[in-house]
């Protein structure tokens, strides 16, 4: 591989292009839901589309330099990074500030606050790949296994503690990239449940529909699981 | 690269299946379900009610009483106020700097682009002078408005007035009001709402988030045009209408008069009255309490919620039902020697030997009294209570205290007093003819309102029917031809006992009691009655109908405190009469002028005490006839008035002390 052949040859076009359309459609809902009459002009920073496309512009800047970091420097630092968002998690509770019931933000000063479970999905992700790309680290093994579960699970039970339900909740898409690795389908299944009790909980009125409902499905799973293992046994 | 690789189709499995949910779900939202796109069509849409012109009110001879005029509000939209001269445009409207300094922050307040009423109901004239002028303030408009006004400022009580709904009105309209809606408050306008307010219309405008009007929507497709209430054609005659309020002008009391060939009304005289234009236009609020503390009372109907008690008018009455029993002829005389028996009640003077017709041209209550007894007795004196329920009976179907339903809301019943009232009050037998011997000359409990006495005067002008009052001719171009109107009603006397009965009437003009307001070249029929009465001096009363053959009219006048019923009540309903049939008056002027300009306000201070003594006693005489009949009582004495009579929003706790 000549990385010196091109700068972004390993670059995900597709990836960069969505979150470029994605941040042109942001700003022109900006511009239609909080447009200022006598100053129509999207550019004007006087207004909050103004502003938008200041920050949209601020973020591809720091993304070209992220991109332009040698990856092994984003590993070797991985660990580092989670130690730092781990004490900023421990910080924020301490010294942090209550908006709207959550202890969340961090103020800087300047009117400028910051938030850490944002920076911790970050690291979180960062150590997790990094401990699952050594070798030797298979996540069906126990040991693995509870080391990565350990990964995710520390910095959603600090963000609980704010209590910030939406951001701990975001912690557990990772379990995708767990299954990817080799976890169990069983734990998917499981949280596709809780999802479908979570959504039926909202829809329906009489919540015995959904315990029963829950159980049943429950039920089934148990039985496919202990035929599989049956088989796998008999197998051996 | 693992043995696990295959598992990134599950994965891209999971993230398809949660996008295809998304989508669908947004395809919903945005397709088939409009829900979402009403509610957005609403956030947009503004309806603004285009309001009719409420329907103009003619007399019987389509002279306007009461119509249209257009008026305009100034309003200011403050976003699209551009600099201008500011002083100039308060010359316009005659208003200082402060002024429009004070009302152009209370507009910005409400909103930088909500229109608002920057100056109110500027008549046509006024705005002429600004008109043309307008156009250099930007940001001010004028907008069109309806109102009321009273050409001839006559019938005030008649007509009645609009005013702003109350909650009430809109909770029980079922949605037909909004706030800031006129609705009639009381006379025709209320009687007659659904055809006088027509039909709200509205347009349809785009505004965008900030209120700003866009343009209309759909070019128009679903707006609706307002459609202007119905033009009503009243009985009422405003020339005697007219000459009836200048009459009583400084008097206190009521004129009523009726075409007995058909119940229209054709005069409403209540007196004191007001000018009906003060209901109407930016000053309404102060006037209003200005009429509150009147203690004359003028939005008292007293046509239809004034008791009096009916007097020598009611003697026909008695002479009818004596005829009718048998119990005398035209021809019955009795002596008069200037008192009933040597006691009460007397006459003015000695009146001889009297036949019916002389004893009604002269008003003999001797004569009446015997009457009345003869009445009383024919059971025998014991059994009075049962002979006074007959008579009482007989009575009633002239309308005596009850309702008679006429086109106009809080009519009152008058007072007709019970046998079960004289057992309270003497004891079961323990009272005889004497003791209610005032009923034989309309005296005692009696009362009637003034509708009732001219309604009386068109059954005798029928010859033993009437037709129920009532004084819209026509709605639209379509006449009214209600059964109820032209049912006749008889009141169970044969036609031939009329005619004595008439004779003595006409007497009463042409040589008896009210022969000073003999009209030349008409035959009047009238009744003069003194009516005594606890306000201190009596009053005037005086019914008639004219001409004696085919009559065109009846009339009722009750002048208060007016004296005998031929100084005032009797020349009064002469002029009406001689304008209605000649329209013109041919006596001498002289003495109508004196008529007219005689002041018999009765003193102020001294009215309103009697009026809340009064309304306390009737209380005393309501609660005792409640525990009588366990129903609402009938209520009595001179001055009184419905409670829901009252203009809503402008409560007088000083009023409100007498009415009880």
């Amino acid at each position: 591989m000549n990385n010196q052949r091109s700068l972004f040859f390993n670059v995900d076009w597709i990836s960069v292009s969505i979150f470029l359309v994605l941040c042109t459609i942001g700003w022109f809902n900006i511009h239609s839901a909080a447009f200022v009459p006598g100053h129509p002009n999207v550019l004007d920073i006087d207004t909050d589309y103004g502003k938008q496309l200041i920050y949209i512009m601020i973020a591809v800047v720091v993304a070209i330099f992220i991109l332009l970091l040698e990856s092994r420097f984003l590993t070797t630092l991985a660990p580092a990074f989670y130690v730092v968002t781990t004490l900023l998690l421990i910080l924020v509770l301490v010294h942090g500030r209550n908006v709207g019931g959550n202890q969340a933000w961090i103020s800087l000063g300047g009117g400028f606050r910051l938030q850490p479970s944002e920076f911790a999905k970050f690291s979180t992700c960062l150590l997790l790949a990094r401990y699952l790309s050594g070798t030797n680290i298979k996540v069906t093994e126990l040991k693995s296994f509870l080391t990565a579960a350990g990964i995710i699970i520390f910095p959603m039970l600090l963000i609980m503690l704010q209590p910030d339900t939406g951001s701990t909740l975001v912690f557990s898409a990772l379990i995708l990239v767990l299954y990817r690795e080799g976890l169990s389908p069983y734990f998917l299944i499981l949280e596709g449940l809780f999802i479908t009790l979570f959504v039926l909980t909202l829809k329906l009125e009489s919540h015995w529909y959904v315990i029963g409902a829950l159980v049943i499905i429950g039920a089934i799973i148990l039985l496919i699981f202990k035929r599989k293992t049956s088989r796998l046994k008999r197998k051996k | 690269m693992n043995s696990f690789f295959v598992r990134r189709y599950v994965i891209a499995g999971i993230f398809i299946t949660i996008t295809i949910l998304l989508v669908a779900k947004l395809f919903y939202i945005q397709v088939i379900d409009d829900h979402y796109s009403k509610y957005a069509t609403k956030n947009v849409l503004r309806p603004i009610k285009q309001y009719p012109a409420r329907g103009p009110i003619l007399d019987r001879n389509h002279k306007v009483l009461v119509q249209n005029e257009i008026f305009y509000d100034i309003t200011v939209i403050p976003k699209q106020v551009k600099p201008f001269d500011t002083l100039e445009f308060c010359k316009l409207l005659h208003i200082d700097k402060t002024e429009f300094d004070t009302r152009f922050s209370k507009a910005v307040r409400y909103g930088l682009n909500q229109s608002s009423i920057f100056e109110k109901q500027l008549s046509a004239q006024a705005y002429a002078s600004i008109q043309e002028r307008l156009s250099e303030f930007q940001g001010f408009f004028a907008t069109p408005r309806y109102l009321r006004t009273y050409p001839d400022s006559v019938a005030a009580q008649f007509l009645g007035y609009i005013s702003e709904v109350n909650d009430r009105d809109i909770k029980n309209s079922g949605g037909h009001y909004q706030p800031g809606d006129y609705i009639g408050a009381t006379g025709v306008e209320k009687a007659y709402e659904d055809v006088l307010r027509g039909t709200v219309g509205v347009k349809n405008v785009i505004v965008n988030s900030h209120n700003e009007q866009m343009g209309s929507y759909e070019n128009g497709v679903y707006d609706t045009a307002a459609r202007s209430g119905e033009r009503l054609i009243s009985s009422l005659d405003i020339r005697i209408q007219k000459l009836g309020e200048q009459l009583m002008q400084n008097k206190v009391g009521s004129i009523v008069a009726i075409e007995p060939s058909t119940g229209e009304i054709l005069a409403f005289v209540s007196s004191p009255t007001y000018d009906p234009n003060l209901m109407v236009g930016r000053e309404r609020g102060n006037n209003v309490a200005k009429m509150y503390k009147n203690p004359y009372d003028p939005l008292l109907i007293r046509p239809i919620q004034a008791y009096y008690p009916p007097g020598s008018s009611f003697k026909p009455l008695n002479a009818l039902i004596a005829l009718q029993s048998g119990l005398i002829t035209p021809q019955t005389s009795y002596y008069c020697t200037g008192a009933y028996k040597g006691g009460l009640p007397h006459c003015d003077e000695p009146h001889g030997q009297s036949d019916l017709s002389r004893a009604i041209a002269v008003s003999c209550n001797t004569y009446f009294s015997s009457v009345f007894e003869k009445l009383m007795n024919v059971n025998g004196p014991r059994n009075i209570d049962t002979t006074f329920v007959e008579w009482r009976k007989k009575v009633s179907k002239f309308s005596f205290g009850e309702r008679l339903g006429i086109d106009l809301p809080n009519e009152g019943k008058g007072f007709m007093p019970t046998a079960a009232l004289y057992n309270k009050t003497f004891g079961v037998n323990h009272w005889r003819s004497n003791s209610i011997l005032s009923l034989a000359i309309g005296q005692g409990e009696l009362e009637a309102t003034p509708l009732q006495m001219a309604n009386i005067e068109c059954t005798i002008a029928n010859h033993g029917f009437y037709y129920r009052p009532h004084l819209i001719k026509a709605i639209g171009d379509k006449k009214i031809t209600k059964d109820e109107y032209t049912q006749r009603n008889y009141v169970g006397i044969d036609g031939q006992y009329f005619e004595p009965v008439i004779d003595g009437m006409q007497q009463v003009v042409e040589n008896g009691t009210a022969r000073s307001s003999k009209i030349p070249g008409i035959i009047m029929c009238g009744k003069t009655g003194t009516a005594q009465n606890p306000h201190g001096k009596n009053h005037s009363i005086f019914v008639a109908f004219a001409p004696r053959e085919n009559p065109k009219i009846a009339i009722a006048v009750i002048v208060e405190n007016g004296g005998q019923g031929a100084w005032y009540a009797a020349p009064i309903a002469s002029y009406i009469v001689e304008k209605y049939l000649t329209d013109t008056i041919r006596r001498p002027m002289d003495e109508f002028n004196r008529i007219k300009d005689a002041d018999l306000m009765p003193d102020p201070t001294y009215y309103y005490s009697q009026i809340k003594k009064a309304a306390a006693r009737d209380s005393i005489r309501k609660a005792r006839a409640d525990s009588l009949r366990k129903k609402p009582a009938v209520k009595s004495v001179s001055n009184k008035k419905n409670n829901n009579n009252k203009i809503a929003y402008s409560p007088s706790p000083v009023k409100r002390r007498y009415n009880e």
